[in-house]
């Protein structure tokens, strides 16, 4: 029986990464693809091992938490049990995730500098669930030690968002 | 040989002690540790500030302020690595492996310690090899070819083996992408693009600073904003802290043989120019665990974790002026910068600055002699205040995480793809982490695999054109049985612990 989890998933990616360093080594000259090639085949082999092992669902002995089921509803309420557990952590991943996109995003739209501050007060005020003022504080606190990096020390400009330059 | 040697250590101990003197080496100290406090700037960027407003100055001041900028700066990128699980410099990679942990245990204060007292021992056996091999630092320098390099370079490898935990197979697998990943940019040999995707940016091949914050830090950040975690550390108040400062500044000298034994390894590679403290560290590390009892320790917040990539850090700093002062080579970056310091002052490093300017020589190794001690003394006078950033909840901390690690990372080199790749490595490391693919055996092989690739290269070559036998160098054999020795090592060690849990198990 196939099994799709996000961990098989992901070994299918790496097994991506690893497929794609072996077809750009084909295409390269004697000299520069050696060494990548003598490495490539043997890791593109290990992953695809690492993946059929996700795929078949292999777990290893000792790993499984054994239960006493004693009747079908039991069955049942594990099963259930279980996929909340299962949808909770991925939720939870996607937050994570989530916070870093918001990050990058406003990185992109705004630039490095004003970006510092206002991602820190969406995160304080948010996620942590903090109150008006003491986000605002700690978000200008943020700002000023970003100013002092980015410009004082900075010899170069900061990176200005999209916003700036389609503005101009 | 030995007597104007001799004479000059003592002129420059004088001058270096002398008032007003003895205020630069201070005053660069608390300037490269308050630099070097925001992650990815380093003593290298303070050089490069600091070289314009020096060039009116004499040579005597300058060494003793530039002694400082190498040594004062590696000490704090140990501390934001510890307490935040950012590394300030790639080379403070390998510390945060147990060093974090033990923050998250609540420990900072004895990790914090352990590593100020490793900074400063490490750094001091780095100079007394170097005040050691004075009278013989040319010669010293070229017992390393790319033949040697290329066996360190495997043995670093070797200790990948060591140091897998769990699935085997995804270990190896993982350093087999950190290798592949290695590869992307430009061949060293013809330089022909590979990988690259049609981007300018990676042509230079992947910076290890923003693969190491991402694969850390950023990935660490993504974990605190998506767990329940309240603190870093379990603890919720800085009086229920476990662990102390004395306990931490006894940790290298309760394992003195490994901070022996890391620091020759940071000597030794110190001394090879190009090769760099990353790779220093973490060959130490991997070196820690191998021999260790209770190996499954590692990784978890082991107090032998620190000590180890700490005092090859801080070694490598003396073993990379053999090659800079002896040669006029760079072992280093912030090497590199001193020697462009040097240059723009009129003086010659080589044989002319050993034969005309020794005591100017030992004024620049006691100048950072000083400035490496200094430091951990400064550290730990600042155990207690860094230690209580560890109970200060998630909810203020993550953000300023994420916010030091972006701007750190693109502080190093003002460049915004920077962050985008560390950010990318944030979202690879932390699906590894959470898919159960260690991350240490794809950086030690990413930090190792361009070196390997290079000097395999050279190594072929000159074999080939029959400038080297490879097999006839006595380095070159003994790096090949080191590296057997640790995989049979490792095996036998393995099988005896498969024994013993069998006998448990029974």
């Amino acid at each position: 029986v196939t099994r799709w989890t996000g961990g098989s998933a992901f070994s299918i990616f790496l097994l991506g990464v690893a497929a794609f360093f072996l077809i750009q080594s084909l295409s390269l000259n004697p000299i520069p693809r050696l060494v990548p090639l003598f490495i490539a085949v043997p890791t593109l082999a290990l992953i695809a091992v690492q993946v059929s092992l996700d795929l078949r669902g292999n777990e290893r002995p000792g790993t499984r938490v054994e239960t006493t089921v004693f009747s079908a509803s039991d069955v049942y309420r594990e099963k259930a049990l279980s996929r909340i557990d299962t949808l909770r952590q991925t939720g939870r991943k996607h937050i994570g995730l989530m916070w870093l996109a918001i990050m990058f995003g406003l990185i992109y739209l705004l630039g490095l500098l004003p970006s510092a501050p206002v991602y820190s007060f969406l995160y304080l005020k948010v996620r942590g669930r903090t109150n008006w003022s003491l986000s605002a504080g700690i978000a200008a606190g943020i700002w000023l030690l970003s100013y002092v990096l980015l410009v004082l020390l900075s010899n170069s400009a900061p990176y200005r968002g999209k916003i700036w330059i389609w503005q101009q | 040989v030995f007597e104007p040697v001799f004479r000059a250590a003592w002129e420059g101990w004088g001058i270096v002690f002398s008032w007003p003197n003895l205020l630069y080496p201070v005053v660069g100290t608390v300037l490269a540790m308050t630099f070097s406090a925001v992650p990815g700037l380093s003593g290298v960027t303070l050089m490069a500030l600091a070289i314009p407003f020096t060039l009116t100055w004499d040579p005597v001041p300058l060494m003793l302020i530039f002694g400082p900028f190498i040594g004062g700066a590696t000490f704090m990128g140990s501390v934001t690595a510890i307490l935040f699980n950012i590394p300030g410099r790639s080379s403070c990679a390998a510390v945060l492996l147990d060093g974090h942990p033990l923050a998250q245990q609540g420990k900072a204060k004895t990790a914090i310690a352990c590593s100020a007292s490793s900074s400063a021992l490490g750094s001091t056996f780095g100079i007394l090899v170097l005040v050691a091999l004075m009278p013989f630092l040319r010669e010293s320098t070229l017992f390393f070819g790319p033949s040697e390099i290329l066996m360190l370079t495997v043995w670093g490898l070797t200790t990948i083996a060591v140091l897998v935990r769990g699935s085997v197979l995804k270990g190896l697998a993982a350093a087999g992408l950190g290798l592949l990943l290695s590869f992307v940019g430009q061949d060293p040999r013809t330089a022909e693009s590979r990988y690259i995707l049609g981007s300018l940016y990676l042509r230079d091949g992947l910076d290890l600073l923003p693969v190491s914050v991402g694969l850390f830090a950023v990935a660490g950040v993504i974990e605190l904003a998506a767990g329940g975690r309240r603190m870093i550390s379990e603890k919720s108040r800085f009086e229920q802290l476990p662990g102390g400062v004395r306990e931490g500044v006894l940790a290298p000298w309760r394992h003195f043989s490994l901070f022996v034994r890391s620091s020759v390894i940071g000597t030794l590679v110190g001394i090879i120019p190009g090769v760099g403290g990353t790779v220093a560290s973490f060959i130490a590390y991997g070196h820690a665990v191998q021999p260790a009892k209770a190996p499954e320790n590692f990784g978890k917040g082991d107090i032998r974790g620190p000590p180890a990539p700490e005092a090859a850090v801080d070694a490598k700093d003396g073993g990379a002026l053999v090659p800079t002062l002896g040669l006029g080579i760079p072992g280093s970056s912030g090497t590199a910068m001193l020697l462009l310091a040097l240059i723009l002052h009129g003086i010659t490093p080589g044989r002319a600055m050993l034969t005309n300017n020794l005591t100017l020589v030992f004024v620049l190794i006691w100048s950072l002699f000083l400035s490496n001690w200094l430091t951990s003394i400064f550290g730990l006078a600042s155990v207690s205040p860094l230690s209580r950033l560890t109970v200060l909840p998630i909810a203020f901390v993550a953000p300023i995480i994420l916010v030091l690690a972006t701007e750190g990372v693109y502080l190093a080199k003002t460049q915004i793809e920077d962050v985008a790749l560390a950010y990318v490595f944030g979202v690879l490391g932390y699906l590894m982490k959470a898919h159960g693919w260690p991350r240490i055996p794809l950086i030690i092989a990413l930090v190792l695999g361009r070196a390997f690739e290079r000097n395999l290269q050279l190594t072929l070559q000159l074999h080939r054109l029959g400038r080297i036998y490879f097999w006839s160098r006595p380095l070159v054999l003994s790096l090949i049985i080191l590296s057997l020795t640790t995989l049979a090592f490792h095996y036998f060690q393995d099988r005896k612990a498969r024994k013993v849990q069998g006998v448990l198990e029974l």
